[in-house]
Formats: C-alpha cells, sequence, structure tokens
C-alpha cells in the first residue's frame, strides 16, 4: 500500500500542494485536475523526482525515500513530457533503462522487444528516433514504464499524442495490467479515466479535493444536470456545461442547483460534468 | 558495469569530442613542427657511440670520433661545450636560495622556517648527486635548455591544458546529458535512479584520463620520431647543462628531489599529469552537481581556475594572510598546472613545501572528492521540477 | 522582434558570468599595463622627457629645438649630479668629486665594492635617479643623430621596392622627428592586444548560447511556424551583431577609460614612425590614428567572432559540443589577435613580415568578417527552404 500523509509541497512561498492524504492500493487511480493545479507535482513525488516540503510519502509503511533502490524499483513513470536520445533507436534506448533498472541482460533483451511489440513499435525499433512521430515517442514512454513490470505504475498524461486507435488499444493494456498493481494515471481526458478508472483523485486550490469511484462522484451532481433545446427558457441561474449542434439546433447541457424539470430534461451527470461543474472559476 | 559502458559510450558516440581531440592534435603538430633542433639529434646520436656519462671514455670516444670521421661544425660545438666541465653540485650551497626568496617576499615564522627546511633538506640531496656525479650526463649538451624547456614545459604544458579542458567537458557532458536530452525524470526515476551519477563520473572520468593518455600517446609519438632522443634517454634531467631561469636567484641547476633520468622523468610527469588532470575531473563534476545548465557550468569551471590564480596574485602579500594563501594556492590544480615546469624540483619563490606536486596533488584530491560527496549529497536532494 | 532576441542573449546570469571573467582576465593579464607603467627605470625617465618634448616643441622636434634640448636638460642634470656627489660622502671615499670622476668609475671594467655602491647612489632613490637622467638624455640625443643612418642601412637591406619608397619618404619628410616614445608605444600594444582577445573571449561568452538554446528546446519550431516565421534567424543573426557590437563598445569605453590613466593619450597627434620609437610604420600615421584603426578593428573582428558564433550555434546540438567547437575557434581567433595587433601596420608585423602585404591587418580582420557574415547570410536564406525535423 502507497501512503501519501499530509504531504505539503511549497515553492519558496508558493505552496505547490497543501495537505495532501491519500492512500492507493491496487486499482487503477485517475488524478483530474486542471493544468497548474499541483497534479504533476504530486506526481514527480512519488516518483521521487521532488520531495515533500513536510508529510511523508510511505510504502509499506516505510518512507519511500528512505526505501530508495528498493522503492524505485517498484515504480514505473512516463512523464508528461520527456526527452530521448535522438541518435538512439528504441532498442538501444529501452536497453540503457533496462541497465538503470537493474534488470539482467538476457533479461532484457526478451523484455525489450516484447514491449516494443506490445506497442507496436517492432517494426523501427532499430530505427534512429530522430525521425518518429510524437505518438511513437509516447509509445515509447510506455515500454519503459512497464520495463521493469512496475507494482507502481506513474503515467503523467500517457494518451497525450495518441491517436484513437492508439488510445482504445493504451487504455485495454492499462485494464489488463492493473489487476494486482497500483496504476495512477493523470490526465485531462476524462473519457479516458471513465472507461477505466477504479478511483478518481481530484485536486482543488492545491488540496485534496476528493477521492472516490467514478460514480459516487458523478452522484454528486445527482438530479442537477439537465439538457434544452431552448436555454433560454431557462430562467434560475445555471452554469452551462457543453453544447451539441444537431440539424441546426443547439443541445445545452447544464448544472443548476434548483430544479428545472419543467424546462430542461434532466439527464444522468457524468465524470465530465463534474469535472467543468468543479473548476468552473478556475481559468483553463 | 553494464550502466558504466553505456554512459561510456554515450560520451565516446559524440562527434565534437573527436573533433576537438583532432584540433588539439593538431595544434600539437604545428609546435613539434616548429622545434626542430638538429645540433640536439646530433648530439643524441653520438651519445650513442660515446655513452652519456661524461667520463674519460666519453672524451676518448669522442675524440676518435673527431679523428676518425669527417670533422663537422656539430662536433667541434660538442667538443667546445663538454671540454672541461665540472661537477655544478661539487660544493653547490642551497641555502642562500632559500634566504634570499625569504629575503624577498619578507616572510617571517612559520612560512619562513618551512622555506629554510626546504633548502637545507635540499643540500642532502645536491651532495647526493655530488656524490653520484649526477650532473656529469650529456643530456642535449648545449641544446638542453631548450630542449628541456620545449617537451617538460611547453609541450608538456599544452597537454596538460587540452587535458583538463577536454576532461572537465567530458565530465559536464557526462553530468548534464540527461538535462541536454530532456531525459532526467526518465533516468533519475530508475531503480538506479540518481546513484546513477557514480557509473557516470567513472565513464566521464575515465573518458578524460583516456583521451589525455591518448593525446599523448599520439603527441609524443610524432614528437620523439621528430625528435632524437635515443642515445641519452638514461641521461640526468639535472645534468650541468639544465638549468633552470630563476628571477630572484637567477638562473640555477635544475634539481631533483630524487636523481631522475629523462625517462623517468617523462614517466613522473605523464603520471602527475593523469593525477591533474583527475583533479579537473572532479573539480567539474563538483561544479556539474551544482550547475544545471552546462554552458553556465563550464564557464564557472573557467572562472573557479582563474579565481585561485588571480587570488594569489592580487592579494597583498605584506600582509601574513596575504602569503599564506599564495603558499596554500600553490596546493591547487590550477598553480599546480601553472607550474608544471618545475615539478618534482625544489620549486620556487612562491613554493614553501618540499615535494609540492606530490603534496599538491594528495591535498587537492582528497578536498575534491570531499566537495564532490558534498555536491552529490546535494544533488540527491534536489528537486527535479 | 530583435528586442526580445537582444534580451534573451543579455540575461543577467551570462551577464553575471562576462563580467567576471572580464575582471579576472583584466586582473591576469591586463592590469600589468596599468600597474607598472611606466615600467622601471629608465622608461619612467624617457616618459617623462618625452613628455616634456611635446609639451615643448609640440609633436615634432625639429633640429634646432633638438640641440637647445639636450644642452638645456644635459646641463641641468650635471649639475645636479654634481650636487649629490657634493653632498654624499660616499664619492669623497673613493675619489669621485665631479661629474667627469663619476663617469670615469661608471666606465670601470671591474669596480670595487666601495665604487659599486657610489655609483648605484646616483642610480638610485636617494638621489632621485639623476644617472638615468643623464643617460635617457643621451638616449634622446644619439636616437636623433642617428635615426636618418638607421633608416638608409634599413633602406640598403630592403628589397621591396614599395618599402624603399617609404623608407625614402621619411627621410626627405624628415617624418621621423616624430616624438613617439616607444615605451608608451609597447605599452599600448600588449594593452590593446590582450583587450583584442579579451573582446573575442567575451563575444563568444556572450551570443553563442542563443540559437543552440532555442533549437535544444524545440522553440525554433514554433518560431518557425509564427507569423514572422523563419526570418526570426535573420532577426537573432541580426540581434548576435547588435550584442558584439554593444558588447564591443562597452568594453572599448570601459577598458579604455582605465587605459586612460596611463596618460598615454598626450601623444595623440605624435606620429607613430620616430626617432624615439622602435618600429618603421608602413603609413604616416599619429597615435591618435593608430588607436582609432585599432578600434575599427577590432569592431570588425567581433563581428566577425559573433558570426562564427552563430554559425556554430546554429550546428551544434547542445551547449557542450558548442563549447567543444568555439574552444578551438577561440585559439585560432586569439593567434589571430597576436598576429594582426602586434605591431599593426609597421614594417615588424608578423604578418606583414610573412606576407610582405601592405595592409594586411585590416584584410585580415575585415576577411574573417565578411566570410563569416557571408556564410551566415547564407545559410540564413537557406534556413526558409530547409525542412525542420
Amino acid at each position: 500500500m502507497l501512503v501519501v500523509n499530509h504531504v505539503t509541497k511549497k515553492y519558496g512561498n508558493f505552496t505547490a500542494l497543501e495537505d495532501i492524504t491519500i492512500k492507493f492500493t491496487n486499482g487503477v487511480y485517475g488524478l483530474l485536475a486542471p493544468n497548474g493545479s499541483g497534479k504533476t507535482t504530486l506526481i514527480k513525488m512519488l516518483a521521487t523526482l521532488l520531495f515533500p516540503t513536510s508529510g511523508e510519502i510511505l510504502w509499506e509503511g516505510i518512507e519511500i525515500t528512505k526505501l530508495g533502490e528498493e522503492y524505485r524499483n517498484i515504480i514505473g513513470y512516463l512523464p508528461q513530457d520527456f526527452g530521448y536520445y535522438k541518435n538512439q533507436s528504441p532498442r538501444q534506448f529501452l536497453h540503457y533503462l533496462a541497465a538503470l533498472k537493474g534488470i539482467d541482460r538476457s533479461v532484457a533483451n526478451r523484455k525489450v522487444t516484447e514491449l516494443l511489440e506490445l506497442v507496436s513499435l517492432s517494426d523501427v525499433m532499430d530505427k534512429k528516433m530522430r525521425h518518429f512521430s510524437g505518438g511513437m515517442i509516447q509509445r515509447v514512454g510506455i515500454a519503459q514504464a512497464l520495463l521493469n513490470d512496475p507494482k507502481i505504475l506513474i503515467l503523467d498524461e500517457p494518451t497525450a499524442g495518441l491517436d484513437p486507435k492508439e488510445r482504445v488499444r493504451f487504455r485495454n493494456l492499462i485494464s489488463e495490467i492493473s489487476q494486482d498493481r497500483i496504476v495512477i494515471l493523470s490526465t485531462h481526458i476524462v473519457s479516458d479515466i471513465e472507461t477505466i478508472a477504479n478511483r478518481v483523485i481530484m485536486l482543488k486550490d492545491h488540496k485534496l479535493y476528493c477521492n472516490d469511484s467514478p460514480s459516487n462522484i458523478c452522484r454528486t451532481l445527482e438530479g442537477k444536470v439537465y439538457e434544452t433545446w431552448d436555454i433560454k427558457t431557462v430562467t434560475q441561474p445555471y452554469f452551462p456545461l457543453t453544447q451539441r449542434q444537431e440539424d441546426g439546433r443547439t443541445l445545452v447541457r447544464f448544472v443548476c442547483e434548483s430544479d428545472c424539470t419543467e424546462v430542461a430534461r434532466p439527464v444522468t451527470p457524468n465524470l465530465e460534468d463534474v469535472f467543468l461543474y468543479v473548476y468552473r472559476d478556475e481559468a483553463i | 558495469m553494464r550502466i558504466y559502458w553505456h554512459e561510456l559510450k554515450k560520451l565516446l558516440t559524440s562527434v565534437a569530442v573527436w573533433g576537438f581531440v583532432a584540433a588539439c592534435l593538431l595544434f600539437n603538430i604545428v609546435i613539434i613542427g616548429n622545434s626542430g633542433d638538429k645540433y640536439a639529434d646530433f648530439v643524441s646520436a653520438v651519445s650513442k657511440d660515446t655513452g652519456y656519462i661524461l667520463d674519460q671514455s666519453f672524451y676518448e670516444k669522442l675524440a676518435r670520433i673527431a679523428e676518425s670521421g669527417k670533422q663537422s661544425e656539430y662536433l667541434e660545438q660538442l667538443q667546445y661545450e663538454t671540454d672541461g666541465v665540472t661537477d655544478v653540485f661539487e660544493g653547490y650551497e642551497t641555502k642562500s636560495i632559500g634566504e634570499r626568496y625569504i629575503q624577498v617576499t619578507g616572510s617571517t615564522g612559520y612560512f619562513a622556517k618551512l622555506m629554510l627546511d626546504k633548502y637545507s633538506a635540499l643540500q642532502k640531496v645536491v651532495n647526493e648527486k655530488a656524490k653520484n656525479d649526477e650532473s656529469l650526463t650529456l643530456y642535449f649538451a648545449g641544446a638542453t635548455h631548450y630542449r628541456h624547456q620545449l617537451l617538460f614545459s611547453t609541450l608538456m604544458g599544452w597537454l596538460l591544458t587540452e587535458g583538463a579542458l577536454v576532461s572537465g567537458l567530458l565530465v559536464l557532458l557526462s553530468v548534464g546529458y540527461e538535462q541536454i536530452h530532456g531525459t532526467e525524470s526518465i533516468v533519475y526515476s530508475t531503480k538506479k535512479g540518481r546513484q546513477v551519477l557514480r557509473p557516470k563520473l567513472a565513464a566521464s572520468v575515465s573518458a578524460g584520463l583516456g583521451v589525455f593518455a591518448l593525446l599523448a600517446l599520439l603527441t609524443f609519438l610524432i614528437y620523439f620520431s621528430v625528435n632524437e632522443y635515443e642515445g641519452v634517454w638514461r641521461s640526468s634531467v639535472s645534468s650541468l647543462f639544465n638549468y633552470r631561469i630563476d628571477l630572484v636567484t637567477g638562473n640555477r641547476p635544475f634539481i631533483t628531489w630524487y636523481s631522475f633520468s629523462i625517462l623517468t622523468y617523462f614517466m613522473a610527469m605523464l603520471g602527475m599529469g593523469l593525477g591533474l588532470v583527475l583533479c579537473f575531473s572532479l573539480l567539474a563534476f563538483g561544479i556539474g552537481m551544482w550547475v544545471r545548465n552546462s554552458y553556465i557550468a563550464f564557464l564557472v569551471f573557467l572562472v573557479v581556475n582563474a579565481v585561485t590564480v588571480v587570488i594569489p596574485l592580487q592579494i597583498p602579500q605584506t600582509m601574513p594572510v596575504g602569503l599564506a594563501i599564495k603558499y596554500f594556492a600553490v596546493l591547487t590544480p590550477t598553480l599546480l598546472w601553472l607550474k608544471h615546469g618545475i615539478w618534482f624540483t625544489d620549486g620556487d619563490i612562491d613554493i614553501v613545501w618540499k615535494h609540492f606536486e606530490t603534496l599538491g596533488l594528495v591535498v587537492s584530491l582528497v578536498v575534491l572528492t570531499a566537495l564532490c560527496v558534498l555536491a552529490v549529497n546535494h544533488f540527491k536532494r534536489k528537486d527535479f521540477t | 522582434m530583435v528586442w526580445y532576441e537582444l534580451r534573451k542573449i543579455w540575461n543577467s546570469r551570462i551577464l553575471l558570468v562576462v563580467a567576471l571573467l572580464c575582471t579576472l582576465f583584466y586582473w591576469l593579464f591586463m592590469s600589468f599595463y596599468i600597474d607598472f607603467f611606466p615600467n622601471g627605470h629608465p622608461a619612467i625617465e624617457e616618459f617623462e622627457y618625452s613628455n616634456e618634448l611635446l609639451d615643448r616643441y609640440g609633436p615634432t622636434l625639429e633640429e634646432d629645438e633638438y640641440v637647445e634640448f639636450i644642452s638645456a636638460n644635459r646641463e641641468k642634470v650635471i649639475a645636479e649630479m654634481e650636487r649629490y656627489i657634493k653632498s654624499n660622502p660616499v664619492f669623497a671615499k673613493v675619489g669621485i668629486s665631479s661629474y667627469e670622476d663619476y663617469e670615469r668609475v661608471y666606465k670601470k671594467q671591474n669596480p670595487t665594492e666601495a665604487e659599486t655602491e657610489a655609483l648605484w647612489t646616483l642610480l638610485g632613490k636617494e638621489s632621485n635617479f639623476v644617472r638615468f637622467k643623464l643617460q635617457t638624455i643621451e638616449w634622446i640625443e644619439n636616437q636623433y643623430r642617428d635615426y636618418p643612418r638607421y633608416v638608409s642601412e634599413l633602406m640598403a637591406e630592403a628589397t621591396n621596392q614599395k618599402e624603399i619608397d617609404r623608407l625614402n619618404a621619411i627621410l626627405e619628410t624628415k617624418e621621423y622627428t616624430n616624438i613617439m616614445e616607444w615605451e608608451v608605444y609597447e605599452n599600448t600594444v600588449g594593452y590593446t592586444v590582450y583587450l583584442a582577445i579579451l573582446s573575442i573571449l567575451a563575444v563568444f561568452v556572450l551570443v553563442s548560447p542563443l540559437i543552440v538554446t532555442d533549437r535544444a528546446r524545440n522553440v525554433h519550431l514554433l518560431q518557425y511556424s509564427s507569423k514572422h516565421g523563419r526570418k526570426i534567424l535573420q532577426k537573432q543573426l541580426l540581434a548576435v551583431l547588435l550584442s558584439a557590437f554593444m558588447l564591443t563598445t562597452l568594453l572599448i569605453l570601459i577598458f579604455g577609460a582605465i587605459y586612460s590613466t596611463n596618460g598615454t593619450w598626450v601623444f595623440w597627434h605624435s606620429g607613430m614612425t620616430s626617432f624615439l620609437n622602435g618600429p618603421i610604420f608602413l603609413f604616416d600615421i599619429t597615435y591618435g590614428q593608430y588607436i582609432v584603426l585599432y578600434i575599427v578593428l577590432l569592431y570588425t573582428l567581433c563581428l566577425g567572432t559573433a558570426a562564427m558564433a552563430f554559425l556554430f550555434s546554429r550546428f551544434s546540438r547542445n551547449l557542450i559540443t558548442l563549447i567543444l567547437k568555439l574552444m578551438p575557434m577561440f585559439a585560432v581567433l586569439t593567434v589571430l589577435c597576436l598576429y594582426v595587433f602586434n605591431d599593426p601596420f609597421s614594417m615588424n608585423n608578423s604578418l606583414y613580415k610573412a606576407l610582405g602585404m601592405i595592409g594586411i591587418e585590416p584584410l585580415v580582420c575585415g576577411g574573417v568578417f565578411i566570410v563569416f557574415l557571408a556564410v551566415s547570410l547564407y545559410f540564413v536564406r537557406r534556413e526558409k527552404e530547409v525542412e525542420v525535423i
């Protein structure tokens, strides 16, 4: 079990995260928050790249910085944006990282080929990465995160740059491997989380806003989300969520704290609604 | 070990590094190309027959060559130069050197005592050299000073400079590699994590030393194929023909603490050079840990070295602390580098320590290692935002 | 647009390092020319007398002025010497009672210890270094008298018709009567050579990182695809050149101001080919013109350096490989500075001696500037068509 215990992170006077407490057990955690809310800071702390100003992060009851190598041995990390050695092939690059992850050469040989196949890069695995597309680089990143078969997989914006087909494959991959490990993935693509996350963590104003299952989170807006073809008829104060064009008309989805059943059709809230509503005051 | 090879490969596949090495080599070749001295080559060739020791048999053999072969200008010159030479160490007093230095610097107390101690210790060495007739060796006769300076001062000096620069840059390249390529977050979150610095240091240090050794090998291969040394390799560097320029005491013999032949002195210089290059690697490593931008880091590397030269120059030496700083500054890599021409000798007016180069190397290595450990500890707790 | 690039170049961290490097460089190589000017005796006397000559007779010394100066000063100095000889018992002890006695002992092969002491007394502080004054007056006298012969000798040895013509002109127009003291000239040359090397170093340090940093961070992708597009590289080249110009100006102002404390500017209108100076100049230029020419050459060389840095920066993948390329370039430019700025425009200049070309100095500096600017412009043009991967 991975525990984030009253963690605060400050950069000088700026507080990036304040008093965060989260317990992670096996399953997929979706970290959902707008940019600049401290998502990456939290993730980097889990990846030991940043250190909490106060509080602690524990793995099986021991502080991760104390565990050192032992802890890093069980994590796989895909940073939000990362560099690569342009003049190396993915195979060379992964072999280097396998060495850093302390994987035997023979195991690495097998594992690298296997993973490059898994992310469908086997036909370019000996080409220099200089000419790779963003999506291909992203897949190299995913492959390296999985190299050591991590117990904790930390993915920062993993689906950025992937095309729809790759994204579906990625989701399936995560679902498959999430049985006996902790997967923490941050994204602001709500549909990614909706389909695979067991729990959703939201940060607001640099604090933990909620940590719950997607359905429970959606329930917070139960009965408050409506759709209407004619938004002008809504007289109560409301917050518009999304619009959809259909046959030249506009279907507006909105949140209203008071009852609007007379002018609009109530619908089941989804995560996106919650996201838009919770962060309505923040410039996204 | 595997990581070490990976790191080494990353450094050695850099085209720019090899370009720089080629440029250095070219530079050294230009120096060598402008350096020929036919007379010295002649002396070396003759000494194959006569031997390099200026004893009875030398003069006999030299005379025989003069009789048998055709007279040449060089032979006459050699006869003239070696005619009636005496042992320079016989009755040579070192005490006055130390006294003159103390007088000029105005140092008192501890440092004055150190200086005097140094020269009374040197007196024993001189007596020993006198007993062994160490100065009665040929070296390059009248061409000695020029050629000694060329090899041990000019060429060695440039090699050390090139070695220090290239090893410093290799270290900074290795340490800054992940920052340059944006792979810090991936690399430092792996199992090895920030401990990858250890293989990085090992790889860059060995690459630096390797490049230095390679440069030295190529440079000296060319140098010794152009300049003839064959007959005089075992001649002493403290030959009566060798001298050093000293503006304070006037020119004086080249006195080494141990008895060095040209060959052993050359080897000792190379060994010391490797040690010094290692110091510069460690210095660069320490700086690279603190300064993330490798361009700034390199400039800081230059500034640090310049500062160690400037401080003892600019600090007023009328104060005792000024003198102390000057004497301790000699033990830093930069000043050791500047004084490479008098390594293994008693040193000059700035030096109160016996065996200053060895002492300096040890002190530098210890201090720089400590600095690196500190820097690594700082690096381990560094935030990668 | 150029403004933004300039701001990127002139960032505080780099400026701090440049300032530090300049200070250290000054202390290591240049402060000598300020702290030790004029450097000892008789350089001090030579500087003082040549100043006096300038004061009294203007930038040239005519025959009658020469005669007057020598006789008047010789008398004065001899009187001073006699005064010291009379007042100090060291002289009486070894039988020196007059100037003539002193000179006799002075020329003696092996003076006794007491005699040596007496000799040094007139060369020392206690008698105001008076013997050095005499030495200097004699030096001035001999130089002025012998210089035409020296020029004729050079003429006899010269093989180059242009040199012969020039030497002839110096004799005919009596150009050598200029009052330009060699210590001043040597000091200026030494200082300006180091200033040139420092300027090149500073320009390299300041302007090199711009392009490579942008490209390493992939900023050029944004730049190239923006409205301004690939013209940005042109702007960056302009910014680099402008920065080099500004930095060179700054360095000339700062180090020029420091140098002015030496007081050599009184020679501003003095012709360089002078009986008191060493080299023979290929043109009839004054000290002031020499300095102006130096500054112009320094500007061209620094702008050429900036263009060179721009090119290397454009074709380097990261800062370390950039440094690896710049260092040999810096070594080459340093050697170039030593060749160009040591005795420039004179027959003693090494480049002139090697190639025999009059005006080789501006040709070399201008060449560096034009070649690297042209290559830079070529690549700036070509950049408009390259595929950015």
